[in-house]
Parts: C-alpha cells; structure tokens; sequence
C-alpha cells in the first residue's frame, strides 16, 4: 500500500513545492500587446457529426494598434495518442517519441485555385480562403482595426459542412502541412482550414469509433479534435523545423509575443447524446461597487473592434466614471462583477453521473482583462464542483491611468464552456 | 596544621584458585597544594582477601576502592568503602588492608600521616585442569573494554552490571586499561549494563557459547552528550554501507531545527531535497524507491507537512540506520534505499542534584519544547514499582496555525489557513531477564490542510482552485519480542497493525485511500559453528483497502506536458482489496578467518498485486586488513583498514497507477537494479575516519511509457538506466568538544526509456553533493555549530521554441502553456547555502533548560530552486527558496 500512498505524495509534493516566484510586472489581466482572451464554442460538447462553430475574444493593446490583423484556424489532429495536443506537430523525436507526418486532405472548394495563385503550397494554406472570399473588411471610420479576409470568409472555409468527413473532395489538392493527423485506425480525417474570429468545422461521424474504448470502460466513449489558431499581426506563415508550425512575419521579420499569439482550444465529442454542455450564462448586469452599471456587450456582440460609438453612446455613465488614482499602493479597489445567472449557476457533470452515479457541478472561474488600470485581483472562482457556488467573484480593478478603459470578464466552466462581457470604464 | 595528602595507588594483583596474590604495586603522581617535596607511601606487605566462594564459582572479578589513611609508622589505621564491588567483595578487601603495611609518606624527609585511594582487584586465574579433568567446557568467556567515545582512551572503575541467563546480577568493575571479564560463565545470553560517574550509561546484550570467548567493546559518551545512537558496538554490519548518526550530532546539526531525521540530508548518498519537500532522494533514486521503517515495519510517510520535521521526535530515537544501496536481504520490494529507525526504550536513570548521575534507577523524566513551528512534550519512567516495565509517553503539535492564519488573513492573502500536525508515541517496554524483551507501542501522525481557493491558480485555474484537502495519517499498533531459544538460537519478531490514510482532493479531483495494513516480520538466528551464523526470516505485508482515484491521466516524469488539465476527462478507480507482499530471507554470516566478512543473502518477493515474484541473490564483503577483527584480542589500539564491497540483486515491484487497469497497463514485471559496491575505511586517528565508497547501479526492467501499436501511450518494462557515483565522508568523531564531518558525492544518474530511444538526465540526478558542518562547545553551556552545503542545481525543463513563441494559449483554460524541450535538460545554478547554531543550556539543580537558535540560510542566499515563468512565458526569473529564517526554541528537561 505504501506505493499507492506514494502516488498521491508525489502529487502533493508536486501542487505543495515551496519556492519563491518572482514578480512579474506584466499581468496576464492587462492588454499590452495583441492577445487572444478566450475562444467560445456555440456547444462546447459536438455530436460525432455536427458542425461546431468556434468564436474567438481577442484584442489589441499594442500602441501600434490600428493595425491589420490575420486570424487562421485549422482543425486537423483528432485523436492524437494519450490526448497530447503536442502530438499534433511536435517533432518528438527530440523527445524520444515518434515523428508521424502526414500529407492531409484539404477540404476548401477553391483551394486548387489558391495553389496556382499563390505559386507556393505554403502561401496557399494562408491564402486558400481569402481568394474566395468577400473583401477584406474595415471596421469604423477611423480604419481600428482591419480583420483579415477569412473574417467573413467564415463560409468558404465551413464548405465542408455538407462535405464528406472521409477524404478530400474531388478535385481538391492535398496539401504537406506539419500538422500531424493522429487518427487511430486506418483513415485520416480531412483537415479544415479557415480566417477570421469564427470558425466552423465539422466533427468526423468516426470521431469516437475509431479511437480505442477508455481503459476505464464505465467512463463514456469520447474522441478529441484540437483546432489550432493563430493571430498575428503579420502574415501567418508555416514554419515546418519549429517547434510550433505556425509563424507570423512582416515581411522578412518574424514577429514576436506582443505581435502574434498562437493556441489551441479541445473540442470534445461524446457519442452519447445526454451528455451536453452549454456555455456559462451571463446576465446583461453589471456592478461596481454593487451599484448597476453600463455594459458594452455580451457574447459575440463583442466580437471584433471595438467600435468608437461604444464610448460615444455614453456608456460612461456616473456608475462606470472612476477618479484616477495613481499611488496604486493606497487606491481603494474597484468591485466589478457581471451577475452571473445563479438560477442556472453550473450544470452537472453528466459523465461521472453516468459512470459511477456520482453528480458534480462544474468547476467554473472568472477571468478580468483591461487595457488601462491594474487588477488587484483578476481571476476569482466562481463554483467550485463539490463546495458549490462562490459570490466572492469580483475582480478588484484600480484605475491608475486616465481615458476610456475597456474591461472584458470571462466566464470558463471546466468543460470547455466560455461566456463573456465587455464594458467600457471613464477614468478621470 | 593537619596536612592530608590524597594519593591514588593502582595496585594489580592477581589471584590464585583460593588466594589473592599481589602482583605489583604502582604509586600515582602525587599533588599538593603547597610546594613541599611529597613521596607518597609505599605498600610493604600486602594481606591476601579471602575470595568471595560464590564470586568465585560463578567467575566473577572485581575491584573495590578504598580510602586508607596511613600513619606516619606505615600501619592502617582506617579502611573505608569508597567505591563497593558487591558481590561479598568489598569487607574482605577492607578488612586485609588494615593489616597491609607501607612506607610511610614522606615530606621534606619527615614522614607524616596520609590519606589514599587504593584500589583491591580480585581476579581470577584459569586453573589448568589434569588431563583426568579435562572435559568439553561448559562455559565461556565474556570479556569487554571500556573505552571513552571519541577519545578511544581506556575507562576505569566503571561498574559493569551483568544479568545471567538465569536472572541472576553480578557486578565488575572496569581496571586500569578499562578491561573486565566474566570466566567460565554459562552459555546464554546476558544482559549488561555500564555505569560510570559522569558518563552516560552503556546497555548492550551479548551472548555466550560454551568454549568460546566473546569480546566486546563499549564506548561511553560523556554526561550529556548522550550514547552512541548505534548501540550494536562494534558488530560489523552485515550492509556494505550503513551510515549511523549520533545523538549529540543530530541534536545539534544546524538547519534541522535538533530533527534527528531531517539531519539525514547531511549525509552523503542523500541528495538534496528540492524546496521544503522532505523527499528522501538516494543515490540518484527517485524518492519512492526509497522505504523508510520503525524497528522494521514500515510507515508510510516519515515527514511531517513541508519536511519541516519528521514524524517521529527525535528523544524517542535509538538508533538512524541508513543503507543507501547494497542493503542487507532483510531487507526488499526497494531498489533504491532504506531508512530503518529503532525506538528507544524508557531511560529510568535517576540523577541527583545538578543532572550528576545517580546509582539509582526507577525515575521518571520529563521534556517539553517549543519552537516556532510546533511543540512536543514527553515523560518517561518506570511503570509502577516494577523494574521490568517502563514507559515511554509523547506528543507534538503544529502550532503554525495560530499565529500563520491571522497573518495571512492581514496580508490579504489568497490562502489563509494554515496546516495542521500532530504526531504521539506511546511505548511499554517489558524485560523479566537479559534474554528476553517485549516492547509494545502505538504511534501515530496526523496532517490536515483545508481550505477553499477564491483565487484560482492563473496556470490552470479550473484545477487549481476550488476546496482543497490534503490530509495524511497513520497509526501503528507494534509489538517486538526479541528472545533467545536456545544457546545458539535467537528469535527477533515484529508485528504491527495500523492505519494508513491519504486524502487529497482538489474540485472534482479525488486521490483517497484508506488502509488497515498488518505488517509482520521474523528472523531466527542461528549459529552452528563457530564462524558461521545463519538468518532466516520473513517479511510480510498485507493491507485491505480502499481506494478511489479521480484524477486525469497523469504524466510521468519525462514525458511531453500535456498542457492545462482543466478540460481533460477524468479517469476513476474505486477499489476495495486486499494488497499482499509477503517476502522470504535467508542470509549468512561467514567469517572464514577473523578479518574477513561474508554476507551471502537471497531473498524471495512476491507482490499480489502485479502477480510476480522476484528472486535477489545479494552478497556483501568485509575485510579488516588492519585492525578491527584482523587485531582482536589485543588491547593496543590500532588505526583501523577496512575493505568492503557487494553485488546483489534489487527489486522493486510497479507503482499503483503503473500496473493499475484505469491508470496503468495491468501485468507489469518488477523494475530491477543490480548494486555493485566496493569501499575503504580507514581510521586516520583516534578521532578522525575517512571512508570511501564507489557504487555502480545497473537498472533495467523499469518500468516506462511509450506509444503501444494502438498508438496509446502504455507502460511497460522496457526502460533502463544506470546510476554511478562515489561518496566520500571524513569524520571527526563526536569527543567531549566537537563533532563534524565533510561528505562529498559525485554521481550521474540516467535513465532511458527504451532501447531504442535517447538516454537521458534522470529528473534527480545531482552530480555534487557537498557538505562541511560541525559543532563545538564553547563551555558555559554554550555551543556554536554551522553547516555548509554546496549542491548541483537542480534539473529544469527548458523552453525550446523561439524566444517569438515561446507558448501557445490554450484557450479552454485561459492558460499559456509553453512549448518545452527535453524535460529535466537544463540545470539552474549551483545550490550553496549556510546554516548557523547556537544553543545554550542552564543547568537547575533539579532541571534543564536548553534554548537554541537555529538561523537557516544565514546570509540569505537566493538560491534557485527552480525556474519561474510570466503568464505568457515571455519573461523568464528564477524562483528562489527560503530566505533567512531564524527558528528559536526552547526546551526543559526534568
């Protein structure tokens, strides 16, 4: 028994080591630089088969902002061995694991257009959907913020919605790309590329089949689909010797962290259709200082620039008009909270009632951004999943730089689900 | 003006079967306080004592003290007792010295009356027997030494009390070279026990053949400096490598705060432990092929919450043995190390005013210290009027809750509540005779931490947060019985009985496990010829328990990370069962001539859990080439040479999650290690030893997890590695002042987890170790130590990617993860840190107290624990350990 205590040691000494961190200075609340906050699926879970619609929350901070800005997703590693989203393109063999490239099948109607256009496989990747698509976009008379073309070319790179999950549609080139395919069994799952803050692909019908049954066989079959993205304020190139394939670059000068942001976000699928998941819900209040304040937007209302006529629509009311306090030593925080609906606070883990009876809420967190003023307190715990709810969830804001600042609060549940707000803060 | 003149006379006679003869006399320096020429007397004419017929018979010596005073005519005109023999020895002695007659002390040439010691030694001289007489012996011979520890010098008219086989006490007393013997006495095992004023008492047990002579020798520590930790004197060890520690020195070792376990870490073999982890890390073993036991049974955590201290105090220690490889056959399911504490029994010694020692016994003590982290508290005595049962009583709390909490609380802390111990020990020892001893205990430890996180860790916020539990326990129920059978025969048994507990839970994730282990071991002892000594014993574990894991599937060390854990599914175990480990020994004790060693050893294993049974042949080696046994018999003292060495064979079976059908890869083989030892230790002086010591581990069937066809990730024994090192310790010997040593390691650990993939750095690999401490006593109660230790950094995982993206965001948990490199592939710097002690102890006519200062990393060096990350992995600083923290305490003693 001594080795099963163990176990649980090591675990604990590892959560429990003492060491002094360092303070950074930057913050992950505050927006400096170009950054993504959250990506939100229309359902977190997605049925073997269904077309999930992903929408990212992203904002510039940079002071070079205005700036054009190139949002790229693909979909294309299901499955990988052990749920290790590193499988899908790290070159293991550093790492003593196996390299497994694959060419994939690109599923994009005009892709054989792209190719010839762009002249190289590379560019093609990138420009696959903007060729197709409508104009680029340009948002607000001041020109804010320009989204890349595959904003709205949403449509040409979900073609595959009516599309066979199994191979290419014909006509359709196959493309080298250092994303790694980790598909058990014999068949690749076709790649899906797209531009833009949303983007849809389809979730292969063998998603879960094909994968072998969990070792604990009373948990429910599920398979995985990672979507990579990246948003850069370049161009998105391939890079196959790094150690992430993606790179952004203006011109020949590859752009650095305050400039390009590439992640992941899993997409799980069950094949048993009880088991769902909705994204946490955010009521259209918003306190400060527990008065009732002005918000911006809920949800992909928020999506994009930020409009000019937000601030001019007199958003800053007395409720969000703070006084500038710049010895942040002795600066009383500032309370903001978006009610979260508590009438429907967490859902239940459908997976543990199903395989040992056993009914957990989600494990639910709030994470505050701005990009003015600093955070006392920036990430709060919203429900715990056996301790239950938490109303102590309000970030504690100090507003130490003068102008509109705008501040996003983003509700997670563990299970992948994602909400947020976004209000805009007068600090005088 | 009465002149007194105190003279010391040792005077040696011999004896024949029924008269005591002198042999010769010897007149000690004289002293005086004023500068006159002083001769002392000379005996003239000795008188025979009539030898005690019982003394006789039973073979008894011994020496009795006088106090004489000598007229200015040469006669005695007053014999007095100083210092009585017992055993009808002390009014013959008195009585034939008033009849002695001396020269008479002389000063300036005028003879003058005087006082003196003399000592009259009754010794026995062997009877030749006629050959009509000459018959297979029927007794035997235990002759010992005397010696003062540390000093190596000789220890006279120390009492040695012996209880015989039969029950029966005589009493020696130790001669000039601290030499005493009992003759023709029966075959048994006897019990002895050594008291010198201003010396800690010595007990030891030792056995006697027919025919045979058994030499012991026993060191006896000063008054207060406490006996040495092994009491075993000079038994070789049947280990190549055992590494003992004294009392004195685990009280005083800097930076551990007086925790005889925590001083471990100053040991070579022992890496140092990251942080405040306590993790016990030998010789480049990972900390759970380590085990760690209470007289032979195993405890399942040895550390109390963050290391801080051990679970068992350090009063209530008999003995540390500490094996770093090459460890004995009784000894398995480990290929890395062992930790074997003995406890102690009842210290029933009476002392008289000022803490002097007192010929009495049957005295109750008690302690209680205080310290910033907790405080413990413990009496001890006999029970009762008996003499044979005595008791031992202990408990320690945290305290760090009290006055943590409410700091935290003001600092506005995220966490504000503060773990959680307590540990008890409750010991009833039983001895009816020197053959025989039954010792129960029940000890036991508690550590709980619960809190609620508001502020979600920003690496993995839908994990880290939420309610926290980590609560660890266990209890002990543990009986040792040690009697001897027959003359050859000795049986040493162990049983105990507990409860072992783990819970920690973190939102959803659930790591609890419950256990009622029984754990039972055995060794019979036999010696059928003289050189030849055979172990046979067994070692049983067994353990009904429950479990339940919910937890995701957990990376092992090495592999790739797997990012943020919040969405990843959870994977559950829930089992009830009954673990069983039962093991068999054999091992023999072969001594072909005197200064050689053998320890040929075989042990059996058997893990019901993952179905296999192991077999380890093991054998071990010394060999005295100068002093030692190679001398034994002689009084000189010489500078001891020995060689040692060992091969054997180690197992270790899979970890639960290893060979678990949830977690694991179900039918796991045993991971395997063969330790190859080879060592010198070579006495320098009196004080002063150096050892040392290579070792070679060569490792394969460890266990390890690669992409099965399936392109899952299974375990399997396809892993291998080596660990290489050498260690060195030179040692100076606790004396009335001082103690220190200097222990350096070199070593390289590696692993690979399968042939046909890249060796690698093992997670603790740590190529020097270096550690110089000491300790010396100022006087007036004072003491000053300090401890050095200069370490290899510790293995980090680097980032590989460039410095453009160096992470990628995963947005499900809101979270960057970075992209790494080979894991454990980069060194932080080296690791160097001062500890500094001052103690100072006040000594009350009936009571002590003792007040220490312990200041850890004196000159406060940031040193690196590890390396710390912005939220993007951006920016990139070390993260330091412990600042300076100076620990005050405070203890009395009644």
């Amino acid at each position: 028994m001594k080795k099963m205590s163990r176990f649980g040691w090591v675990i604990l000494s590892a959560l429990l080591a003492c060491s002094c961190a360092p303070d950074f200075k930057e913050k992950a609340s505050e927006l400096k630089g170009l950054r993504v906050m959250a990506v939100k699926k229309d359902s977190p879970y997605v049925a073997p088969g269904q077309t999930v619609k992903l929408t990212m929350l992203w904002h510039d901070g940079s002071d070079k902002s205005p700036r054009r800005i190139q949002i790229a997703w693909i979909a294309a590693c299901y499955d990988p061995a052990s749920d290790l989203y590193s499988l899908c393109f790290t070159d293991h063999s550093l790492d003593g694991l196996p390299i497994t490239s694959s060419a994939l099948p690109l599923i994009a109607r005009d892709a054989a257009s792209s190719v010839s256009d762009a002249g190289s496989a590379d560019a093609a990747l990138l420009a696959v959907a903007a060729s197709s698509g409508p104009a680029p976009s340009v948002a607000g008379a001041d020109g804010a913020v320009i989204v890349d073309a595959g904003t709205i070319a949403d449509a040409s790179a979900t073609a595959d919605a009516g599309a066979p999950d199994a191979g290419p549609l014909p006509g359709s080139p196959t493309l080298s790309i250092p994303f790694t395919n980790q598909v058990f069994g014999s068949g690749a799952f076709p790649a899906t590329i797209g531009y833009g803050e949303s983007f849809s692909f389809r979730m292969p019908s063998q998603i879960v089949s094909v994968r072998p049954a969990p070792q604990d066989s009373t948990i429910p079959a599920y398979g995985i689909a990672y979507v990579f993205f990246a948003l850069c304020a370049g161009e998105v190139r391939i890079e196959p010797d790094a150690a992430f394939p993606l790179a952004c670059y203006d011109g020949t000068q590859r752009m650095g962290n305050d400039d390009f942001v590439a992640g992941y976000s899993a997409v799980y699928s069950y094949a048993n259709s009880s088991i769902m998941n909705s994204n946490p819900q955010i009521q259209p209040k918003l306190q400060i200082n527990d008065k009732n304040a002005a918000f911006d937007c809920i949800g992909e209302n928020c999506s994009g620039l930020i409009p000019p006529s937000s601030i001019a629509a007199g958003h800053c009311s007395a409720a969000n008009t703070l006084p500038l306090c710049e010895d942040k030593k002795h600066c009383p925080h500032v309370k903001i909270r978006p009610l979260i609906d508590q009438s429907h606070p967490a859902e239940e883990d459908q997976v543990f009632n199903i395989s040992h009876s056993e009914k957990f809420g989600e494990q639910m967190w709030i994470n505050y951004y701005a990009d003015r003023g600093e955070f006392a307190k920036d990430l709060r715990l919203v429900n715990d999943a056996v301790a239950g709810w938490s109303n102590e969830y309000e970030a504690e804001y100090i507003p130490t730089a003068k102008g509109t600042a705008y501040l996003w609060a983003v509700v997670h549940d563990n299970r992948g689900g994602a909400e947020w707000m976004r209000t805009s803060l007068c600090i005088k | 003006m009465r002149f007194v003149v105190v003279f010391l006379i040792a005077a040696l006679f011999s004896q024949g079967a029924l008269a005591a003869q002198p042999e010769h006399n010897a007149a000690a320096a004289s002293s005086s306080p004023l500068q006159s020429e002083i001769t002392p007397p000379q005996l003239i004419q000795f008188e025979p004592a009539a030898y005690p017929p019982a003394a006789e018979a039973a073979g008894i010596e011994g020496s009795v003290v006088l106090r004489l005073t000598v007229e200015e005519n040469g006669s005695v005109s007053e014999s007095v007792i100083e210092r009585a023999a017992g055993n009808d020895f002390d009014e013959p002695a008195r009585q034939a010295a008033l009849k002695f007659k001396f020269q008479p002390a002389v000063r300036d040439g005028v003879p003058v009356r005087a006082k003196i010691l003399y000592e009259y030694r009754f010794t026995l001289t062997p009877k030749v027997p006629t050959p009509e007489q000459a018959a297979p012996p029927t007794g035997g011979v235990l002759r010992g030494k005397l010696l003062i520890a540390g000093l190596e010098t000789p220890l006279s008219g120390a009492v040695v009390k012996i209880t015989t086989p039969k029950g029966n006490a005589v009493e020696i007393n130790t001669d000039a070279e601290g030499n005493w013997a009992l003759s023709n006495a029966e075959p048994g095992n006897y019990g002895v026990h050594v008291e010198a004023e201003g010396f800690a008492s010595v007990d030891s047990d030792e056995q006697i053949t027919a025919g045979e002579e058994t030499a012991v020798t026993y060191r006896a520590s000063p008054e207060g400096q406490g006996v040495e930790v092994t009491v075993q004197g000079e038994r070789p060890p049947r280990e190549v490598t055992r590494r003992t520690i004294e009392r004195r020195e685990v009280q005083r070792v800097p930076g551990t705060s007086g925790d005889a376990l925590r001083s471990l870490q100053s040991l070579p073999g022992l890496a140092r432990a990251p942080g405040l982890l306590g993790l016990l890390v030998v010789r480049g073993q990972a900390p759970e092929d380590t085990e760690t036991f209470v007289d032979g049974n195993n405890v399942p955590i040895i550390y109390h919450f963050g290391g801080l201290s051990s679970v068992i105090p350090t009063e209530l220690l008999d003995r540390i043995d500490f094996y770093p490889g090459n460890f004995s056959a009784r000894y398995g399911r480990v290929m890395g190390g062992i930790v074997d504490v003995g406890l102690r029994s009842a210290d029933t010694q009476c002392l008289a005013d000022y803490g002097k020692p007192s010929d009495k016994t049957g005295c109750y003590h008690g302690l209680l210290e205080l310290d910033m982290i907790d405080s413990r508290a413990m009496v001890q005595g006999p029970v009762g009027d008996s003499k044979k049962w005595s008791f031992v009583a202990a408990g320690r709390r945290s305290w760090v809750d009290v006055w943590l909490t409410p700091v935290l609380k003001s600092a506005g802390a995220g966490v504000t509540s503060a773990p959680v111990y307590y540990d008890y020990q409750l010991i009833a020892d039983y001895k009816p005779n020197a053959n025989d001893r039954l010792s129960l205990r029940f000890y036991g430890s508690d550590d709980m931490l619960r809190l609620i996180i508001k502020d979600p860790a920003a690496e993995d916020p839908g994990v880290v947060g939420g309610n926290l539990t980590f609560h660890t326990g266990f209890y002990r129920a543990q009986a040792l019985f040690d009697t001897k059978l027959t003359r050859e025969v000795n049986l040493s048994t162990s049983v105990a009985a507990g409860m072992d507990q783990i819970e920690f839970t973190l939102g959803q994730w659930a790591f609890t496990i419950k256990d009622h282990p029984i754990l039972s071991r055995g060794e019979l002892q036999f010696k059928p010829l003289q050189g030849f000594k055979l172990n046979v014993g067994l070692d049983y574990q067994a353990a009904p328990f429950d479990l339940l894991v919910r937890l995701p599937e957990p990376p092992r060390p090495g592999e790739a990370s797997p990012g943020p854990f919040t969405t990843r599914p959870l994977l559950e175990q829930r089992e009830h069962g009954l673990a069983f480990r039962p093991g068999w020994y054999t091992e023999a004790e072969v001594r072909p001539t005197p200064p050689l060693l053998l320890v040929p050893g075989l042990r059996i294993d058997h893990a019901r859990d993952s179905g296999h049974t192991d077999l380890s042949p093991r054998i071990n080696a010394r060999y005295d080439l100068i002093g030692g046994n190679q001398s034994a018999g002689s009084d000189k003292k010489t500078l001891r040479t020995t060689l040692k060495g060992g091969v054997g064979l180690y197992s270790q079976p899979p970890q639960f999650q290893e060979t678990d059908k949830i977690f694991g890869t179900p039918g796991l083989e045993s991971n395997r290690a063969v330790h190859y030892g080879l060592g010198i230790e070579q006495e320098l002086t009196q004080h002063i030893e150096v050892s040392v010591e290579g070792y070679y581990k060569h490792l394969t069937h460890l266990v390890s997890r690669t992409p099965g066809d399936s392109g899952q990730y299974l375990y399997g024994n396809q892993g291998s590695g080596s660990v290489i090192g050498m260690e060195t310790l030179l040692k100076y010997k606790a004396d009335a002042r001082f103690f220190g040593w200097l222990a350096y390691t070199l070593s390289r650990s590696v692993r690979r987890d399968a042939d046909n993939l890249p060796e690698y750095l093992f997670q603790y690999d740590q190529t020097h170790i270096l550690t110089v401490l000491g300790s010396y006593r100022l006087g007036r109660g004072w003491e000053a130590g300090a401890r050095f230790r200069l370490v290899s950094g510790s293995l980090v995982t680097p980032i590989r990617s460039a410095p453009e993206l160096p992470a990628l965001y995963a947005a499900d948990a809101a979270a960057y993860t970075p992209l790494q490199g080979r894991p454990f592939s980069r060194r932080v710097p080296l690791f160097h840190q001062l500890d500094l002690r001052i103690d100072k102890t006040w000594q009350f006519r009936s009571w002590k107290l003792a007040a220490f200062l312990d200041i850890w990393n004196a000159y406060n060096n940031a040193a690196v624990e590890d390396q710390s990350y912005n939220f993007n992995f951006t920016q990139r600083a070390n993260a330091t350990g412990l600042p300076i923290i100076p620990s005050l305490g405070l203890r009395g003693e009644i």
